[in-house]
């Protein structure tokens, strides 16, 4: 038993040592020592990045966290302990459900086209309409241009009198539009700037897309006798599934985080009619120097997005499983 | 934290991630570059300036401070300016706050009541003032006192800035709108208003009148509450307290607009910038506007004139604002650096003349008497709008550039557009002005 054991003990240490100084084993298992000094040295190249994370980002939503709970101001008063105060308030705060009604709908209208649209666009594109790059060009280009760039446009086009669409109208003898005065209207006329805005990005997605659906699929549909609307349906759009279910992702993000074009185009008005929620904590925290209860707001929103990302997730999940 | 950022040889790593954490430190500290500038001039007493003066009234104020540093010697200025509106207020709430402020800046008086009780400005002391000759007898009373608060000077004027009504005086000639005096026939009725309208309408073949309110932050409040003012309807906002207004007299004014916005007399979907090109291009003969605009009315109009608000409604009145020099809050003085101070705002002052010919009524009068400002037109067709100025309620959420003028503005549009009914839309402004009264003071 005693011998049995000692030479056990004994051979251990040998097969050790014979497998550590063997070179092709050594890169596969590491001793702790080398594993903690690339440990280490791995930490000192992620620091800047951390610190800079921590700081700007981990840091403020503690802090906007904590301005949530007081009534923090501007001009620096206000920053002890309120409770739920912000909360409660926000929650019969009729001017936020308004702005969250907005968001709501201006996703809503924007997400459909700008999935559909794209689609459209970057399927007439693939099958070869003349002028291919001409095409892509144009559906891509306002894509790049700055939004205050793209907004100036369109806020001379919807210009009462001599805009290009209302000194149209009155030229062949019709009553005019008025696309960012009246409330009904406005909201519309800021969805179409946004879609034809943010269009490029989502066509660009779909166009690479489809172009990685091999062309055999095609080529055996078609000595199965598929037809052009066949093909569409049974290969292309089912290739594209994913990309569609992120485009979809993104662009829900995207839609109820507006902001810009809303701000520069009608400022939220007329009435507050397309104030989004972004442009609300804006006015309520920068213009009216609430910041405690502009952060309450945030972290409001915050959660719906979260919760509103989770569903989605599931359901997508589900979708292309 | 108290690591030095600047890199010493032999540069290792280690000390390269220390001056990253020593820099991000310094930034986390709040020590922003702009706050490392301020000590070289706070060494040699250098007076520090913010304005919010973009285009023709950009580059005058430029002059007039390039004309105080050289009548004042040893005087060294360092001017900053920053775009108009909200954000420009809350650049100076912060500043103010965290004390970083410049020496002076200018402030709309309409905001004073947001900021000095709250302890973000300093109160003017009047014998230094006294000292560079600046007097309470060389301003109109009525601007004046609206720079005062607890009995106490918070700012000087340096300029009246009325709304008003800008005409083309040729068009107006064609309408028979002029008097033998070349000027406008007075206009004393809201029906004679609408006929002046429609009369320029029949010349320019569109509408007679430009009025640029569509998702504007301010028009449709200033025109509102100069011709309020004008009925001598009583008001009352205090806070904590329901507000109240005259719901006669405000419907009155209300219809009236209604009646002239008919597209014809007036037009009625223009928004701020397509109103001033309507006048200026010559579709429409008049314009309801801020006299600020007028460099680009005079650049494009060879004929322009200019009167106060036309008195509609009994009283003499024109909706306006003050633009005035105020102190900052400081966390440190220096009795040289605030002399300083104090001949720059009185050599400003000094220098208005310059200014009135931006369109702006210079608040110090001894500037309305020189020779130079009698021959500007059609500035002096309207300086004595300057007399009886009406500004925002003094409460702490109004003012130039607030969401109080952005909220009264969207709701009148509405009414002036048929969309809410007058009385609707009187409620509603009560509603909103009630909710402000109530809500918790940020400063």
């Amino acid at each position: 038993m005693s011998s049995l054991t000692s030479s056990n003990e004994a051979q251990a240490p040998v097969a050790a040592s014979g497998a550590s100084s063997a070179p092709p084993s050594r890169s596969r298992t590491k001793s702790a020592r080398e594993r903690s000094i690339q440990g280490r040295s791995g930490f000192w190249f992620v620091l800047p990045f951390a610190a800079a994370f921590a700081m700007f980002l981990i840091w403020p939503i503690l802090s906007g966290l904590w301005m949530s709970f007081t009534n923090q101001s501007l001009t620096g008063k206000g920053s002890e302990f309120a409770g739920f105060g912000n909360y409660s308030e926000a929650l019969g705060d009729a001017a936020l459900w308004q702005a969250l009604g907005n968001t709501v709908i201006f996703t809503l209208l924007t997400v459909v086209p700008l999935v559909v649209l794209s689609f459209i666009l970057a399927y007439l594109v693939y099958i070869g309409l003349p002028g291919q790059w001409l095409w892509r060009l144009s559906f891509f280009a306002p894509y790049l241009l700055p939004v205050s760039v793209a907004v100036a446009i369109w806020q001379w086009m919807f210009q009462p009198d001599f805009g290009l669409f209302n000194g149209l109208l009155l030229r062949a003898g019709f009553a005019q539009i008025p696309f960012l005065s009246e409330a009904s209207l406005a909201m519309f006329s800021v969805v179409v700037v946004t879609v034809w805005w943010t269009l490029g990005f989502n066509f660009l997605l779909y166009l690479s897309a489809l172009n990685n659906i091999p062309d055999h699929l095609y080529e055996a549909a078609s000595i199965d006798g598929a037809g052009p609307w066949r093909r569409l349906f049974s290969i292309t759009i089912p290739m594209i599934n994913r990309t569609t279910v992120m485009i979809i992702m993104l662009q829900v993000l995207a839609s109820l985080k507006v902001f810009e074009q809303i701000f520069l185009l009608t400022n939220g008005g007329p009435n507050g009619s397309t104030r989004s929620v972004l442009q609300y904590i804006y006015d309520v925290g920068f213009t009216g120097y609430r910041l405690g209860y502009a952060s309450a707001i945030s972290y409001l929103f915050f959660a719906l997005i979260i919760i509103i990302s989770i569903v989605q997730l599931r359901v997508m999940n589900r979708k292309s499983a | 934290m108290g690591h030095d950022p600047t890199f010493r040889t032999p540069v290792s790593r280690r000390s390269i991630l220390q001056g990253f954490l020593g820099a991000g430190g310094l930034l986390a500290a709040g020590g922003s570059l702009a706050g490392c500038s301020t000590s070289p001039a706070a060494a040699g007493g250098g007076v520090q300036l913010w304005d919010l003066f973009q285009g023709a009234d950009g580059v005058k104020m430029r002059g007039m401070i390039d004309a105080v540093r050289t009548s004042v010697s040893g005087l060294s200025v360092r001017p900053v300016t920053l775009a108009w509106g909200s954000p420009y207020y809350t650049k100076l709430a912060m500043s103010s706050a965290s004390g970083k402020a410049p020496q002076t800046a200018i402030m709309h008086v309409s905001r004073l009541a947001g900021y000095a009780p709250g302890g973000l400005l300093e109160p003017y002391d009047l014998d230094l003032l006294a000292e560079q000759g600046i007097r309470e007898e060389d301003f109109a009373p009525a601007v004046w006192e609206s720079c005062q608060y607890e009995g106490q000077l918070y700012a000087v004027p340096l300029d009246t800035h009325p709304f008003i009504l800008f005409y083309n005086k040729d068009l107006a000639k064609t309408a028979g709108l002029l008097g033998p005096d070349g000027n406008l026939t007075p206009i004393e009725t809201p029906d004679a208003m609408i006929d002046a309208g429609t009369r320029m309408g029949d010349v320019t073949g569109g509408a007679g009148i430009s009025f640029g309110h569509v998702v504007d932050t301010g028009q449709s409040w200033r025109l509102f509450w100069g011709l309020y003012a004008q009925t001598g309807g009583d008001y009352s906002m205090s806070v904590g307290e329901p507000a109240s207004i005259d719901r006669d007299k405000a419907r009155e004014v209300i219809e009236f607009v209604v009646r002239l916005m008919d597209g014809k007399a007036m037009a009625a979907t223009q928004n701020y910038p397509g109103a001033i090109s309507a006048f200026t291009s010559g579709q429409t003969g008049m314009i309801f506007s801020g006299e600020w605009e007028l460099p680009a009315f005079a650049a494009a109009i060879p004929n322009l004139g200019a009167v106060p608000m036309p008195t509609l409604f009994g009283t003499p009145a024109s909706y306006a604002d003050s633009h005035a020099w105020v102190l900052p809050r400081q966390l440190e003085h220096d009795p040289e650096r605030t002399r300083r101070t104090y001949e720059l705002v009185a050599g400003l002052l000094k220098q208005s003349g310059t200014w009135a010919g931006a369109g702006h009524i210079p608040a110090y009068l001894p500037i309305q008497d020189t020779p130079e400002y009698a021959a500007l037109t059609p500035q002096t067709e309207y300086a004595s709008a300057g007399e009886n100025p009406v500004f925002d309620p003094p409460v702490w959420f109004a003012g130039a550039g607030t969401e109080f003028q952005n909220q009264m503005s969207q709701v009148l549009s509405g009414a002036f557009t048929g969309d809410l009914t007058p009385d609707a839309a009187i409620d509603s402004l009560l509603s909103r002005i009630d909710a402000m009264l109530l809500a918790p003071n940020p400063t």
